[in-house]
């Protein structure tokens, strides 16, 4: 090994581009072909093949960090000396160390990623949610025959106590099965809100360390040397934040329309997440009333300002918000609507029948009420309470008119006295409702003052029945059995109530096929996102495995590299080896 | 160019691919021993929508044949209790053919009612039977009130008429109605009823009577006619029409006629009787269409209380015996279509139950077929993923192996 400057190679710091630029040896004053060149030429040589096996070694060392890029040492020529004899090399110089990066492929795997990562995680939380529903012996479906089947042995033994109490049996069994399937539907509503508070601290986590990096990679852009590594740091940060939400990547330009080495993040379609060194932080908000919805905020001049949450399609938050949205709001009608409509069709038949002491039958079932949930933004008094409030009640008897949704209510713009109502699953608009009108099985009231023009107010006819529902009655002898001719004993009512068992007033269908078709419905959801998911993951794996065959780390390829360049510095240091022994022969000349 | 293969990038996907295999050798392993190739409802839809309707319909079915079952025991029940009503109710007819015997006298004749109010208490018992849940089958609507209470004034029935069900959509009877079982057979003989008012002393009596043309019958609802006697000698003839005026019959001179003991009298179109004894002036016998309210107590009642009275003449006990039997028959007859009615709603049972019986299997095969894992397949499925995982672990561990460091500085 040569003295001096070889040895310094071995201080990482001096692999620095600005240090390699400073040491350079050769000085086109230096006069033609001497030993000196010589040994200039075999050092430099030995010292590019120094940061070629440094540099193989840095990507050996590295290869299985997340994110990290190949980085591979360019040389070139230095330019020959001009003799009477013509050009005369002089030799191989570091012009620098470049990793390998592909802004295309590289924008498309945060894109494809954060896809991926909105499907599976709406995946998983489906899965759970199918979870809540049991099938066969543990199903709402076989409860409910068993309610059915118990009125028909009621029919056989309408005095029979015994009977009676099994059929109480039953309706607990089936009330606390609804109300099981309700509260795993809020448990999962629970969990998917916390998580979606976990993903934005993670968001914001991220941002800070994206601005921080932003901030010290200013500036270097235009420089012929780049930070490789923090620009890798940089780019994993932005994947791993994709993986959250779905943001698009604008590398700024400066004043001078050059680019100023900062990205700026933008999500929920063009707010910006990190501008340089700054960062807007995201905010939970959630709404009055019940369910609470989350829904994002941004931090805007001082003050927060909601984001859509359908502008948020990718990452976690882009799953767990459609989640919360869509998913959890149809499974929780769906199961409201069957509750609400059973209890109905029941008591509504129950009241028609005597009990064993005489007396009409009272409801047999409960469930929980219709709730209306007002928006956080609507107008508010000086107290600050809403200024308008609205109420909505189911209309007893008419279950067989309720469906599965939510419904939102507004001012009709075409009629300020009167409301708009949007049925949200369908988006069927009725115009023109009065403050106590009855529309789908309920009556809306509205009381206090005038209603705004941007008030919203969300109706939840159903949504709340399922986790609340009970068996009103605690005494057997209450079950109106009897037909109301035959006072007390006779079985009339129980073979009515029996009947039930095929009435079609859900939504148009018995209890069974609503039932089977909830099931199936969500078992198709289920499997749409599984494969909507397994879609999105191999894209994302596909464009992950181009992208890294592309900027990734081959350890046999930086096997040979490190036999090549070690090679390359064995023949380096030959040619000093002659150099000196051309220096000795002239120097044993001189003696 | 040549593709580079990222080595972390590599190792990653080879495992990621390693965790799936070992994931769905897991998940087959699972749907083996549980046996079940629907576990929720995403593993196949249809499927689990078809099974939870089969399972819902066997349930249903089931309840059926529980229904049936209780049907059959109430049907039972009503079949045996028939027939014993049948042999008591014949041997209080031939209890009544025996009063008639001349030789008899009155203590005689309390012996023979003594022996008919033992059977009206057993037929009062067996109208009150009650199932094993203390039911009375006869109550009809309301059967947890005693069906059938002897008053002052005779039995009165105090179930609700018609039969209770157990089921809306198919005909299986839990109970009977007892006020058509016991009192709604049809009174005289079927077509219309002789009575008989006479004055004290008349031994007078009617037959029963039989029905010579149905098509020339003139007696609607309401209508009667009154065969009044004059002297003992001579009667009249009166039409009276449902409004209740009367008039004489066939016309004011031919209404008057000559009485002759025992002769069938003819006078009255499609039907004969005839009156026997030495009638009274003032004596009525009216002709009126039959009725379906004759009571069986009721019947023996009357004829308990003719026979236990010793101040009965021959006309009265004549009059008594022959209605008497008139009106047994009747009730036989109804209780025999009551019986037979029983044994028809237990043969349709008998079909039923099997109808429902292979409903339910044909509903449980649906479920198997939607729910049920193939064994065999599965069984092969499992053994064909193994293998599958088998070879990936192997090749996974080989070519991990391989490394062109191995090489380097030996």
């Amino acid at each position: 090994m040569g003295p001096g400057p070889a040895a310094s190679f071995l201080t990482p710091s001096r692999l620095l581009p600005d240090d390699l630029q400073a040491s350079r040896f050769p000085d086109s004053t230096e006069t033609a072909m001497s030993t000196s060149i010589l040994m200039n030429m075999s050092v430099q040589a030995m010292f590019a093949a120094q940061a070629q096996l440094a540099t193989t070694g840095h990507n050996i060392v590295n290869a299985s960090v997340k994110g990290y890029s190949r980085q591979e040492v360019k040389l070139s020529t230095v330019a020959g000396q001009q003799t009477s004899g013509g050009y005369i090399g002089r030799g191989v110089s570091v012009q620098t160390v470049e990793r390998s990066y592909n802004a295309f492929l590289s924008g498309q795997v945060t894109q494809t990623q954060a896809q991926a990562a909105a499907d599976s995680t709406r995946l998983g939380l489906l899965e759970q949610l199918e979870s809540a529903y049991g099938l066969g012996e543990e199903g709402l479906g076989q409860a409910t025959a068993d309610l059915y089947a118990s009125f028909s042995d009621l029919a056989a033994a309408p005095t029979d106590e015994s009977v009676r109490e099994v059929v109480l049996g039953k309706a607990q069994e089936l009330t606390s099965r609804f109300r099981a399937t309700g509260d795993q539907i809020e448990q999962l509503h629970d969990a998917t809100l916390s998580e979606i508070e976990d993903q934005v601290s993670l968001v914001n986590g991220l941002t800070a360390k994206i601005a921080s990096l932003n901030s010290k990679l200013a500036g270097t852009a235009s420089e012929a040397n780049q930070p490789n590594d923090l620009l890798d740091q940089r780019d994993q940060l932005i994947k791993e934040l994709s993986q959250h939400i779905e943001v698009s990547r604008v590398d700024t330009r400066g004043a001078d329309g050059k680019l100023d080495g900062t990205v700026s993040l933008f999500a929920a379609g063009g707010q910006a997440l990190v501008m340089g060194s700054d960062t807007r932080e995201l905010s939970v908000s959630l709404s009055d009333g019940s369910p609470r919805m989350a829904h994002l905020e941004i931090e805007s001049s001082g003050t927060t300002r909601p984001l859509d949450s359908d502008s948020i399609t990718g990452g976690n938050l882009g799953g767990l918000l459609r989640f919360q949205n869509e998913d959890l709001s149809e499974a929780r009608n769906q199961l409201g609507m069957l509750a609400t409509v059973l209890a109905d069709t029941i008591n509504t038949q129950h009241a028609q029948g005597t009990d064993l002491d005489g007396n009409a039958g009272s409801d047999l079932l409960s469930v929980g009420e219709a709730s209306v949930r007002p928006g956080d933004r609507n107008a508010r008094d000086a107290l600050g309470q809403p200024a308008t409030s609205v109420q909505i009640t189911r209309v007893a008897g008419s279950g067989a008119d309720l469906r599965a949704s939510d419904y939102e209510l507004r001012t009709d713009p075409s009629d300020a006295s009167a409301y708009q109502v949007t049925r949200l699953s369908d988006g069927k608009v009725f115009s023109g409702v009065a403050s106590g009108a009855t529309l789908d099985g309920f009556r809306i009231d509205v009381s206090g003052s005038a209603m705004a023009s941007g008030d919203r107010f969300t109706l939840q006819p159903v949504s709340q029945a399922a986790q609340n529902a009970g068996v009103a009655i605690a005494d057997g002898r209450k079950i109106a059995a009897a037909g109301s001719a035959s006072a007390g004993s006779g079985n009339a009512n129980a073979l009515k109530l029996q009947s039930l068992a095929t009435a079609k007033t859900f939504e148009g269908r018995s209890f069974t096929d609503a039932h089977s078709r909830m099931v199936a419905d969500l078992g198709v959801k289920v499997q749409r996102a599984e494969s909507d998911s397994t879609a999105s993951t191999a894209v994302a794996d596909r464009v992950t495995e181009q992208i890294s065959s592309e900027t990734g780390v081959n350890l046999e390829e930086e096997a040979a590299r490190l036999i090549q360049f070690q090679q390359n510095y064995q023949v380096a240091a030959k040619v000093l080896n002659t150099t000196q022994k051309i220096f000795d022969t002239i120097l044993s000349i001189m003696n | 160019m040549t593709y580079r293969i990222a080595s972390a990038q590599s190792r990653d996907s080879s495992l990621l691919a390693l965790q799936r295999h070992e994931k769905s050798v897991s998940d087959a392993r699972e749907r083996l021993i549980s046996g079940r190739r629907v576990e929720k409802p995403s593993d196949d839809p249809a499927a689990a929508a078809r099974g939870e309707r089969a399972r819902v319909n066997q349930t249903r079915s089931e309840g059926l044949l529980r229904s049936m079952e209780a049907s059959r025991t109430a049907m039972s029940l009503t079949e045996s209790t028939m027939g014993s009503a049948i042999d008591v109710v014949q041997s209080a007819r031939e209890t009544l053919i025996s009063a008639g015997n001349g030789a008899y006298s009155a203590s005689d004749r309390a012996t023979l009612a003594n022996s008919l109010k033992n059977a009206r208490s057993e037929l009062l018992r067996l109208a009150n039977t009650t199932d094993t849940g203390d039911h009375f089958i006869f109550g009809g609507q309301g059967a947890e009130r005693t069906a059938f209470v002897d008053t002052a004034g005779g039995v009165i029935y105090q179930g609700v008429a018609e039969a209770a069900q157990a089921s809306e959509e198919e005909a299986l009877p839990l109970s009977v109605d007892g006020q058509a079982t016991w009192m709604g057979a049809r009174s005289g003989n079927g077509v219309f009823e002789t009575s008989a008012r006479v004055v004290s002393g008349s031994t007078a009596w009617i037959s029963a009577g039989s029905v010579s043309n149905p098509s020339a019958l003139e007696l609607g609802e309401g209508e009667s006619y009154e065969l009044t006697f004059t002297d003992s000698s001579t009667y009249t003839l009166t039409r009276i029409a449902a409004d209740g005026s009367s008039s004489p019959y066939p016309d004011a001179a031919g209404s008057t006629r000559a009485y002759v003991s025992g002769q069938t009298i003819t006078a009255l179109p499609g039907m004969s009787f005839a009156v026997s004894g030495t009638p009274q002036t003032g004596d009525v016998f009216t002709v009126e269409p039959s009725t379906e309210d004759l009571s069986v107590f009721d019947a023996l009642d009357k004829m308990i209380s003719v026979l236990s009275d010793a101040s009965s003449n021959s006309g009265a006990l004549e009059q008594v015996r022959n209605s008497g039997l008139r009106d047994l028959d009747q009730v036989l007859s109804n209780l025999q279509t009551v019986r037979s009615r029983a044994g028809d709603t237990l043969n349709r049972l008998d079909g039923f139950e099997s109808r429902t019986e292979s409903r339910i299997l044909a509903d449980q095969e649906i479920r198997s077929k939607s729910e049920d894992l193939d064994l065999a397949s599965a069984i092969s499925d499992l053994s064909t993923k193994e293998t599958v995982y088998q070879a990936a672990l192997k090749s996974y561990a080989t070519i991990g192996k391989m490394s062109l460091f191995d090489y380097i500085g030996t």
